[in-house]
């Protein structure tokens, strides 16, 4: 490739610069009185809110802006000390001692050290000795921070200087701006709440112990499913004895935890239901549609089937004609055209002839030869474009296979009737139209 | 170094504001993200980085566009006052092609100051670089504090604690107010881009021209 001049580069670069900043730089000259006029207010300004990284406010710390007055700003030597004619203390709390602490604080800034730490807990403690009994509340909240600081450096948060910066702010606004302590107290309060919820530490069995509710949550959550799932047909009704055991169980075990760690279970099952509940309506609309003026009612051809959805359709298939169901393997799209070979079932043992293909098969099609089964190809009837379930058919020696998205066992209801339309028929229940697919 | 990429014509450089704690490298950023329009900047991002230490560092991108053909970005660092580790400061350096270096004309800073350019000159040392041969300009700052009765080192006295040998061009600045943030950054920006191009892509080229390899 070519490359620029660099004389006439070197040119450009300058001029792209100055046009790019140039252009920022008059606009925000115009903007500086007005600047250095709300610069006057930073004086007086109020406590802000604590920046903690939270879940909450993830996405916006993405362009976090730091904005709280700065100790030096706050803290003015020509200022008049207000307080101290206020506190009226002989040897009281001044501007020098929170000057001390302000210094103390900077050196923290800079690194936190064992020395650095130690300076600033000792300026506190100096000043505190100094300050009114109603101050001694905001001095222990900052002690308990500088603290952490000194016995836990390793694990020292940007927010934790934030809030002993936000205490010698509030400090000063009491002391030598005259201003109430209780709500700064309050604020600060709140604020360390945050911090140590926010900086939690946990050691390994804590951690340990946080991954194995996490995992029994998840847990617990999978077994709401499930006993959903088998709460829709009373065959599977052992099944979902054996979760709503489970789910029994797992309540017991959370009941353990102390009253502030155990999880909102009442919610998450509500969620859950919902979602699953939302999920199957959702099925239904798009599939079902009302009759009208049916043919006439015949008797049904089958009792037992398994409700199919394919491309948004759910059919019924026979469930006397199924001798197979189960997932559809992923590497399969690749090895099927129009056709199913049976012998896919196997996958890697298909090598093994000890291996009974027929085994995995139910019905008149187990009895066949296994080695005939093994060369057997059926046709692909119904297919999804999503397959996630492949059910082979086989019935008066004709087989064919349906790729599904989903396959539950469904039992179907006395009120429904059979109509004779299309391929194989419609079973109409409670006025919704159901197609079947059947060899 | 400069992350160059000739096929896509793009060149990449690294510029790092340093300095002590609190002097205002971060307000430096923060004004030029807010005063810089979206066509050239991108997310002001605060990076943290867990490892075997929580480390804290601002990442500022800023698109220059095409000059000749090339695509030229520069990306501004900072490690905020609130980063406490030497490793951050270290780490945040690696690659640089050019450094502010932001000194707190505090008074009582004076000793901070001189510490921290001992510091980056330090850092530098690890990856093989010397202060004397990068793009480097010195941005004096909270000049205006001067006016609240606030004792400041004067400019001679910042000049010749930190510039006395290495006389990079200086600005005295005032972060909060905007005043000198972008005189200091036009300067390091244009000081870089030449370096990085003369560094990597005009003397490669012209020792290719000679028969060396590129």
């Amino acid at each position: 490739m070519s490359l620029p001049n660099d004389k006439d580069f070197e040119v450009a670069v300058d001029r792209a610069i100055d046009e790019i900043f140039g252009a920022v730089e008059a606009k925000t000259t115009k903007e500086q009185t007005e600047i250095v006029e709300d610069d006057s207010l930073k004086t007086s300004l109020e406590l802000e809110p604590l920046e903690i990284a939270s879940q909450e406010n993830e996405e916006q710390n993405e362009t976090k802006i730091i904005d709280f007055p700065q100790i030096d700003e706050i803290i003015e030597p020509n200022l008049t000390l207000e307080s101290e004619k206020t506190l009226g203390q002989e040897g009281g709390l001044t501007q020098e001692d929170l000057e001390k602490l302000a210094a103390a604080l900077l050196g923290l800034e800079w690194e936190v050290t064992p020395e650095t730490s130690f300076e600033f807990l000792t300026a506190l403690e100096e000043a505190k000795e100094k300050a009114a009994p109603e101050l001694h509340p905001i001095f222990d909240l900052l002690h308990e921070v500088g603290s952490w600081l000194k016995d836990r450096p390793e694990e020292a948060r940007p927010e934790w200087l934030h809030f002993l910066h936000q205490g010698i702010v509030a400090l000063n606004l009491i002391v030598v701006h005259g201003k109430e302590s209780a709500p700064y107290f309050e604020h600060l309060k709140k604020a360390l709440a945050k911090l140590k919820k926010a900086s939690k530490t946990s050691s390994p069995e804590e951690q340990f112990r946080e991954t194995l509710v996490k995992q029994l949550l998840q847990d617990y959550q999978r077994f709401l499913m499930f006993a959903w799932l088998f709460s829709r047909s009373p065959k599977t009704k052992p099944w979902q004895d054996i979760c709503q055991k489970a789910l029994r169980e797992l309540e017991e075990t959370f009941a353990l935890l102390p009253q502030e760690e155990q999880p909102d279970l009442k919610a998450i099952k509500e969620k859950v239901l919902n979602k699953l509940n939302q999920r199957k309506k959702a099925v239904g609309k798009k599939i079902m549609e009302v009759k009208k003026g049916a043919e006439p009612a015949r008797s049904l051809p089958f009792r037992e089937a398994y409700q199919c959805l394919l491309n948004d359709v759910v059919y019924l298939v026979p469930e006397n004609q199924v001798a197979y169901l189960g997932p559809f393997k992923a590497g399969w799209a690749g090895k099927i055209d129009n056709e199913f070979p049976l012998k896919l079932l196997l996958g890697f043992w298909v090598y093994f002839s000890f291996v009974k293909l027929k085994n995995k098969l139910t019905g008149p099609l187990a009895e066949k030869k296994e080695q005939e089964l093994r060369r057997l190809s059926l046709p692909i009837i119904k297919r999804s474009e999503n397959p996630r379930i492949v059910l082979i058919l086989w019935h008066e020696d004709r087989g064919g296979v349906i790729l599904a998205e989903e396959a539950n066992f469904f039992e179907i209801p006395e009120e429904a009737y059979f109509v004779s339309k299309g391929q194989g028929g419609v079973i109409f229940i409670k006025n919704r139209e159901f197609p079947v697919i059947k060899l | 170094m400069a992350l160059i990429d000739l096929n896509k014509r793009e060149i990449h450089c690294k510029i790092v504001y340093y300095g002590p704690g609190r002097c205002g490298k971060t307000t430096n950023l923060f004004y030029i993200y807010n005063a810089v329009s979206e066509k050239y900047r991108g997310k002001l991002l605060t990076i943290e980085t867990r490892g075997e230490r929580t480390l804290f560092f601002d990442l500022l991108p800023i698109n220059l566009g095409k000059i000749h053909g090339l695509d030229i970005r520069i990306q501004l660092y900072t490690v905020p006052g609130q980063s406490h580790y030497r490793a951050t400061r270290k780490l945040v350096l690696k690659g640089v092609d050019g450094i502010v270096f932001v000194a707190d004309s505090l008074r009582k800073r004076r000793e901070k100051n001189i510490e921290s350019l001992i510091d980056l000159k330090n850092n530098l040392k690890e990856y093989g670089l010397k202060l004397e041969e990068l793009p480097l300009v010195f941005q004096y700052n909270k000049r205006d504090l001067i006016n609240a009765n606030i004792p400041l080192l004067t400019i001679e006295e910042l000049e010749n604690d930190l510039n006395k040998d290495l006389k990079a061009p200086y600005f005295e600045a005032a972060a909060l107010k905007g005043i000198g943030v972008f005189e200091t950054l036009k300067e390091i920006s244009k000081r870089t881009v030449k370096y990085v191009a003369r560094k990597y892509i005009f003397n490669q080229a012209h020792k290719r021209a000679q028969g060396g390899v590129l």
